[in-house]
């Protein structure tokens, strides 16, 4: 592939091997939390004071959100009891729709479950448009000029006004969900079934005998869906209502109490591919703690900080670090003799015991800095003054703790790189030359960076995961305390989805290496182009 | 009078522990216009430090002891760096390294590399009217100018970087070319391709006084017209290149000779003769002749009686049992 260009296959030969690479990570982070106790029974075994119902619901959810199950569109009756087939296998809606058991019904009920005004005189000039055509909307009174409750103002305009015309509404922004009602015979149940259908709720199976109504939700908004499906309005009282939701799938299991629903675990080569494909969708699950947050929020959440305490200690610790370097292999003497051994002695410092001296000397014996979090407690975040003062002050501590560690590991780097290169050939020819002094200085420091940068772009790489301890110690709002607090309390998603996100950016970092250190140093391009 | 004369050179290393070697003592011979000397001589006996001294490039540990090296009626000693580096280096003394390869920095291209040395040396000049400059003379070096100027080190081969190596060090048309064993660790299809390569670029008139560094003293007798030997930082003998080769006088020179193989009819089986021990450490002061506990001619008084130049014939010898 790429036989006539030669970059191109260059980046494609190296890039093949990272993308398995990054496979081979996500099977590593698929397989570890299946080995020993179960993380599912473990966060369960936390939860307390949930009936059997919610403890199923909740379970289901999990399993769900961990991937442990396959997810059907099932036909489940509104207080969450389940049809079953005959044969044990949940019905679902698609079985239902291909058997031609469904019959639409006209009516279609719709309702809003969030509305946020934008306009305030816009949609009260569209609301005054509107009772001028002889509508009446209770709580609404075109004289008074008060300002309307959202939330009184929902419950009225749905009982007043068609679909159309909310949607006509100017200056208004809602959340709507419509749902379309079908009707479903017991007896033609059965018969497509081959045999009686049963209807399991909480602990007790009973075989549909009457005729009911299906709703199919046509969800404007997937995170209220649990508490529509409570909304759904009865079309006969008779009947067994049934509403089309996804769901876990459930094995139905008798116990000495009755029945029980117990979520049908995939295989786990079907769970592994479910994995992959939610990983390569770019969802990292949800949180368990903190259900449902997206572990995708909570990520982002943290990478600010992060990001803000290792990005500026990084850039600027290599600046300076090479800086000093480069002028302690050129000048030697008194200054190199101070900087290096000083240098070597920080450098082989563990930086989390250099931030707890920190702490102990500056937040401890001297208190002038706070010892731990991103910001101080009496301020709310926000883009204002004080925040961003507060921020500033508790920066500095997280801050000298990475920065000169990391400096130093540049500068004793690019020191012994300087003084290399000073003994090259190439730099005594350039000198019999009677090249320039500072010109001669420029090929010194532009070989000698080369093998710097690379140490650059991998420590931004690794930056996002660089620092976990030093934000624990500090008790920084970043990654690395998110991680902390996500092992502590097994919330698996986060722990997996935390880890990958820090090995796809060390890969991305290193990636980025290899094929830019290509186009910076001709000696690596020359070999590149088979030259 | 001599475009490049050298008189009673002395130099020395200063070690750490303030000890000093005496690396080079007593040089002295002068050149014409047009002239090739070769230099040859044992590892260690001088001549690259001598290299140093003869371009006024004196670096710490180095310094000049005594004597003066005089190009075109300046001195170089005790001029300043900046002022050799200015008026001396490229313009009037430049070197050819040893191992074309490693002497170009790998990360620059070779018109850059050259136009540093001018930018280095001139100032006010055009990139472009450079860039003229620099492809006339590698054109005269016959080369695929266009491609070799543009290209980094590591894509050329080993005689193209040979070449543009001397066509950098020849780039501002220096008095004097000191090429340090420019042929050292090479083998003899490259040795040959270089020599022909310098012939070639004295024909060109490229340059045409040059010092020739080896340890290889047949090779001399093809490229030398004098040729100087050295012995533990001295001069110990200094003639014509057929001299040396053929009648060498030195109990060292004709040791060096014997110690050489040849290609000579019935040399099979015929053992070349090492020179029994060591070089004298330089260090030390020497009271007599340097070579005198390795010479096998040596006479009691050689090692307390200290030897000086004596003219020959037409050549110069320092041993006074030498006929």
């Amino acid at each position: 592939m790429f036989k006539h260009h030669p970059t191109l296959k260059f980046i494609w030969d190296r890039g093949i091997w990272y993308v398995l690479t990054f496979l081979v990570a996500i099977t590593i982070n698929f397989f570890l939390p299946r080995f020993g106790s179960d993380p599912i029974e473990l966060i369960m075994s936390k939860q307390k004071g949930l009936n059997s119902e919610q403890a199923r619901e909740k379970k289901a959810s999990y399993m769900r959100e961990f991937g442990l199950v396959e997810v059907l569109t099932t036909a489940t009756t509104e207080d969450g009891g389940m049809l079953m087939a005959p044969d044990g296998s949940p019905v679902t809606f698609e079985q239902l729709k291909a058997k031609n058991l469904l019959t639409v019904n006209e009516r279609k009920t719709f309702w809003i479950s969030g509305v946020t005004v934008t306009d305030p005189l816009a949609l009260k000039l569209s609301l005054l448009k509107i009772i001028a055509n002889g509508k009446k909307i209770n709580g609404f009174d075109p004289t008074d000029s008060s300002v309307i409750n959202p939330e009184t103002f929902a419950e009225s305009i749905k009982d007043a006004l068609t679909l159309d015309e909310i949607k006509s509404l100017a200056g208004i922004t809602f959340k709507t969900n419509s749902k379309l009602v079908y009707s479903l015979k017991a007896d033609e149940l059965s018969k497509a079934f081959g045999g009686p259908v049963t209807m399991v709720n909480g602990e007790e199976a009973n075989v549909v005998k009457q005729n009911g109504a299906l709703k199919f939700f046509d969800n404007g908004d997937e995170n209220v869906a649990p508490a529509l499906i409570k909304q759904g309005t009865a079309i006969d009282s008779q009947a067994v209502n049934i509403t089309v939701k996804e769901q876990v799938q459930y094995a139905l299991e008798k116990t000495s109490k009755g029945v029980t629903l117990s979520p049908i675990r995939s295989p786990l080569v079907k769970q592994y591919l479910l994995y992959m494909m939610m990983t390569l969708r770019g969802d990292l699950g949800t949180s368990f703690v903190k259900y449902p947050e997206k572990v995708n929020t909570l990520v982002m959440q943290t990478l600010g900080w992060s990001i803000g305490l290792q990005l500026p200690s990084i850039v600027i610790g290599w600046f300076i670090g090479n800086l000093l370097g480069a002028l302690a292999a050129y000048k030697r003497g008194l200054f190199d003799k101070v900087l290096f051994p000083v240098a070597l002695f920080l450098n082989s410092f563990p930086f989390f015991a250099f931030g707890m001296i920190l702490i102990y000397v500056f937040a401890g014996i001297l208190p002038i800095f706070p010892s731990s979090g991103g910001y101080a407690n009496d301020v709310v975040p926000g883009f204002t003054v004080a925040f961003i003062l507060s921020v500033a002050y508790c920066y500095v501590l997280p801050f000298m703790s990475i920065f000169p560690i990391f400096a130093s590991g540049q500068a004793t780097g690019m020191r012994t790189m300087g003084i290399y290169e000073l003994g090259t050939s190439y730099v005594k020819y350039a000198k019999t030359l009677g090249i320039k002094e500072n010109k001669i200085l420029m090929y010194i420091f532009r070989n000698a960076v080369l093998p710097q940068l690379t140490g650059l772009a991998l420590m931004l790489g690794s930056m996002i995961g660089g620092a976990l301890i030093t934000e624990m110690i500090f008790s920084y709002p970043g990654l690395g305390m998110a991680l902390l607090t996500a092992t502590t309390n097994n919330d698996y998603p986060m722990i997996q989805g935390s880890s990958l996100l820090i090995c796809i950016t060390v890969l991305i970092a290193n990636f980025s290496v290899d094929v830019l250190i290509g186009f910076f140093d001709p000696r690596v391009k020359a070999g590149m182009s088979g030259v | 009078m001599a475009t490049f004369e050298v008189k009673n050179l002395s130099l020395h290393y200063l070690t750490r522990f303030g000890a000093k070697v005496h690396a080079v003592s007593d040089v002295s011979f002068e050149m014409n216009e047009g002239e090739i000397l070769g230099i040859a001589g044992e590892s260690g006996c001088g001549k690259t430090t001598l290299v140093s001294g003869l371009m006024g490039l004196c670096l710490p540990p180095l310094y000049p002891t005594s004597g003066d090296v005089i190009v075109d009626g300046e001195s170089l000693m005790g001029r300043t760096p900046a002022e050799i580096r200015e008026n001396v280096l490229s313009r009037k003394v430049s070197m050819i390294p040893q191992g074309a390869f490693n002497a170009l920095n790998p990360t620059r291209k070779i018109k850059d590399l050259a136009m540093d040395v001018i930018e280095s040396h001139e100032e006010n000049q055009s990139k472009k009217a450079m860039y003229k400059r620099i492809y006339d003379r590698f054109e005269l070096l016959g080369m695929d100018t266009a491609r070799v100027l543009n290209s980094f080190p590591v894509q050329l081969t080993a005689g193209e970087r040979q070449r543009s190596v001397i066509g950098i060090s020849t780039l501002l048309n220096p008095k004097m070319v000191i090429a340090d064993e420019p042929t050292s660790a090479l083998d003899v299809t490259t040795q040959k391709q270089i020599i022909g390569m310098i012939f070639d670029l004295l024909e060109k008139k490229v340059f045409s006084t040059m010092i020739f560094i080896t340890h290889e003293l047949p090779l001399l007798r093809h490229v030398a017209d004098r040729i100087c030997v050295m012995y533990a930082a001295e001069v110990v003998e200094l003639g014509t290149a057929e001299q040396l080769v053929f009648d060498p006088r030195h109990p060292y020179t004709k040791a060096l000779m014997s110690a050489m193989l040849s290609a000579e009819e019935g040399a099979k089986g015929r053992k070349p003769e090492a020179i029994e021990g060591a070089p004298p450490n330089l260090v030390n002061e020497i009271a007599g002749c340097r070579f005198a506990p390795r010479c096998k001619y040596a006479h009691p008084e050689c090692k307390v009686k200290k030897m000086e130049i004596r003219i020959v014939g037409d050549r110069q010898v320092r041993c006074d049992y030498a006929e």
